[in-house]
């Protein structure tokens, strides 16, 4: 009787045994049918992927690119793309297209150029901040990228592409409202700026920026410029000034202010804009000599990647209506290259 | 026996399910297989479309493509080899194309050249060079000149760098787009360029009479293609260009004669940037020994003995630069500095002899001094009062002559 039983028990392991082996088995088998390997295929330049299931361009920059920063690489090469289930995205691997060249025309890179901010102002230098506000959400909205002038510099120099819609936006003088308006409006559209500052100004009065507070916006991925010393219009030579004399001060206007800046911020100060927009070409041979390597002017327009880096172009926002702020924002020039 | 009945189940149990899972593999494997061509043929087909169309470019990724997908493929292998060969000569013809317009100084037709064959050819190294020149060349200083009836460019730079060629320089420094395009009472600065004779407004208007014949060759050139140029819109030369073989093109430059004049001119001429002057000199005689009427030659050869003779007098060298002016001026006839200079040459020669002539006398070391005095007198014998003194020296000189000799003989 208890022998019966124990061999009932044992028929019974067995059985089970059998059942799961089995279905461990079957499993292993079905999941090579139904649960099919990824679809990557990568040579040198390009990955081919099929998505399997929803990926975002950021998750793959980070496999692919090694930087989640880089999605928009991904982004720009796979146009219209829903990175849905089934969807065959193309990664390029390699800089393809340094220029921005198609056969319409070039890619141009806008540069926005502010100056002060404030709740309510009527001078056209100053930016109220609802409608600078405005004006990023239009640039978020519409898929505009902004890039640093460093970035720039690497687009110039015709080493690394841009995103499509690239814009810088560059801030000019060094007022407090930089830091207390402009700032919190652009960290809530992940946006980053470019300040010129010229040094007489900063720290002198409760208007302008302080040391800290610019060493403070630079951590957070700001970008600080020269705007010389004490913003003088640099191709008037003052009136009984010698030619010496005059090419002496221009050369502490733009070394000086450099070296202030290095000092307070540790840095090597690359970048400048020129006061009212005004240089000639014995000014640009200067900076060139100093170690600048991008210079802004207030011309309008934008730069396609053979501008001068020392004669930049750059568009004002003096007008509050978002039409003529649309108009500023052109980041291709029609020219057919075919 | 019940024991064995199960073993043998389990063992059938497990053929059946390892050969299925066999089959289920070797099937899904069949899928991937099928998949992974699909995805080669639509980029291949796609390849061969952009390809049939015109749009090489975007055929050449595609193929990149369909090898990314499948690396052993000969279609698409084959493809990128034709595709790198093809966009590589375009970006040629378009580059070349772009050169010729640039020589014109049709600056805005040859950036849209340049950039096309860029786009063909991305990294196409001497396409980039021309759009992105970005010299900050040095200037010193700079003229305003106002353009004249029948002035060009080119003649403005033959004017005030003797050098048609430069016209380029003057074009950049004021930003114009079409070098052929300039009109009367046009404003333009022409900066003076280190290295280069720069001459000033004064001198412009006397040498504009000279007529050279290069340049007058080349405004020819830009007169007749300003006037094609408004006959046809540029579109449409574009187009026609586009539309000529390209290997034509390619083999009337190689058939080209090599001309020796041209190399010895140009490397007198980068000899002559490089303020290397006397080997400046030795290449444009070489030019000269072929043709004397060499106009760009004698032009150099003028600015390059100038050069040398301004060392030589900074070398307080007087007589040697004297010779060297000399020389310069046979080249260049209407040169006032040229004459200056050899004015105060001769005369500061002339005056540190002179007074050196003074030191000695007043040392009583008459030889000397008349030594001194003669040199003077070579270069002009009416100098000051070096006639009276060299008179006066030898008649001491005599009388103390005379005084040994009655002393001696005592």
């Amino acid at each position: 009787m208890v022998n019966q039983i124990v061999n009932r028990f044992k028929q019974l392991a067995i059985a089970l045994f059998i059942i799961v082996g089995g279905f461990f088995f079957f499993s292993s088998c079905t999941t090579s049918i139904f649960d099919r390997k990824p679809m990557i295929f990568q040579s040198e330049e390009y990955v081919v992927y099929k998505l399997q299931e929803k990926k975002t361009s950021a998750m793959l920059a980070e496999m692919f690119l090694g930087d989640k920063k880089k999605s928009w690489v991904i982004e720009d090469a796979n146009e219209n793309a829903m990175f849905k289930k089934d969807e065959v995205i193309v990664i390029p691997l390699k800089e393809k297209n340094k220029g921005g060249l198609t056969d319409d025309g070039f890619q141009v890179v806008p540069i926005l150029s502010y100056h002060s901010f404030a709740d309510n102002c009527s001078s056209c230098l100053c930016a109220p901040a609802h409608v600078f506000d405005q004006q990023m959400k239009y640039l978020k909205d519409n898929g505009y990228r902004v890039i640093t002038l460093g970035e720039l510099y690497e687009f110039l120099k015709y080493r690394n592409s841009i995103p499509k819609r690239s814009v810088v936006i560059s801030i000019d003088d060094g007022y407090r409202s930089v830091y207390n308006i402009a700032w919190p409006i652009l960290k809530k559209y992940g946006f980053r700026a470019s300040l010129f500052i010229y040094t007489d100004f900063i720290g002198v009065s409760k208007n302008s920026l302080t040391w800290d507070q610019l060493r403070e916006m630079k951590k957070g991925g700001f970008e600080i410029g020269s705007h010389t010393m004490s913003h003088c219009d640099l191709t008037i030579q003052n009136k009984g000034e010698d030619t010496q004399a005059y090419m002496f001060r221009i050369e502490k206007e733009l070394g000086k202010s450099k070296q202030i800046i290095n000092k307070k911020l540790k840095q090597n100060t690359v970048f400048l804009a020129f006061p009212y927009g005004r240089y000639d070409h014995s000014i640009l041979d200067m900076c060139k000599r100093l170690g600048y390597k991008i210079a802004v002017s207030v011309k309008r327009g934008s730069n396609p990647f053979f501008a001068d880096p020392l004669a930049l172009k750059r568009s004002q926002i003096l007008k509050r209506d978002i039409k003529s702020f649309i108009s500023r924002l052109k980041t291709f020039n029609k020219l057919s290259l075919e | 026996m019940k024991k064995k009945l199960a073993f043998i189940w389990i063992v059938i149990l497990l053929i059946m399910i390892s050969g299925c899972a066999e089959q289920f593999k070797k099937f899904s494997q069949k899928i991937t297989e099928h998949r992974k061509e699909n995805m080669l043929q639509s980029y291949l087909q796609a390849g061969k479309e952009y390809e049939d169309t015109g749009k090489l470019a975007e055929a050449y990724k595609q193929y990149k493509l369909a090898i990314t997908v499948s690396p052993e493929n000969r279609e698409a292998a084959r493809g990128i080899d034709r595709l790198e060969k093809e966009l590589r000569k375009w970006a040629e013809k378009y580059y070349r194309e772009g050169m010729k317009f640039h020589n014109q100084g049709k600056y805005h037709l040859a950036r849209r050249k340049f950039l096309t064959a860029l786009k063909f050819w991305p990294d196409h190294p001497r396409a980039l060079k021309m759009l992105t020149p970005r010299k900050h060349v040095k200037y010193k200083k700079h003229i305003e000149h106002i353009v004249k009836p029948g002035e060009s460019l080119s003649k403005i730079a033959m004017i005030y760098y003797g050098d048609y060629r430069k016209f380029g320089i003057i074009a950049e420094y004021n930003n114009i787009p079409d070098a052929t395009l300039t009109h009367v009472g046009q404003k333009i600065i022409v900066p003076a360029i280190e290295g280069v004779p720069f001459l000033t407004e004064k001198q412009a208007i006397k040498t504009e009479e000279i007529k050279i014949p290069d340049s007058a060759v080349l405004d020819q050139e830009i007169k007749k293609a300003e006037k094609e140029e408004k006959e046809e819109p540029v579109d449409k030369e574009v187009k026609e260009e586009l539309e000529k073989p390209v290997d034509e093109e390619v083999k009337e430059e190689v058939e080209e004669p090599v001309d020796e004049m041209k190399i010895y001119r140009s490397q007198g001429v980068e000899f002559f940037n490089k303020m290397k002057y006397r080997e400046a000199i030795a290449e444009f005689n070489k030019v000269m020994n072929v043709n004397p009427d060499d106009a760009t030659a004698i032009e150099y050869l003028a600015g390059s003995h100038f050069q040398c003779a301004v060392a030589l007098f900074e070398k307080k060298n007087y007589l040697k630069a004297i010779k060297e002016f000399e020389v310069s001026l046979q080249y260049n006839k209407s040169c006032p500095t040229c004459l200056e200079y050899i004015k105060k040459s001769e005369n500061t020669y002339m005056e540190i002899h002179y007074k050196r002539g003074i030191a000695h006398f007043a040392k009583e070391q008459l030889v000397e001094a008349i030594m001194e005095w003669k040199l003077v007198q070579a270069i002009d014998s009416n100098y000051k009062d070096v006639a009276n003194n060299f008179k006066t020296a030898k008649i001491l000189l005599k009388r103390l002559e005379e005084i040994k000799k009655s002393q001696e003989a005592k």
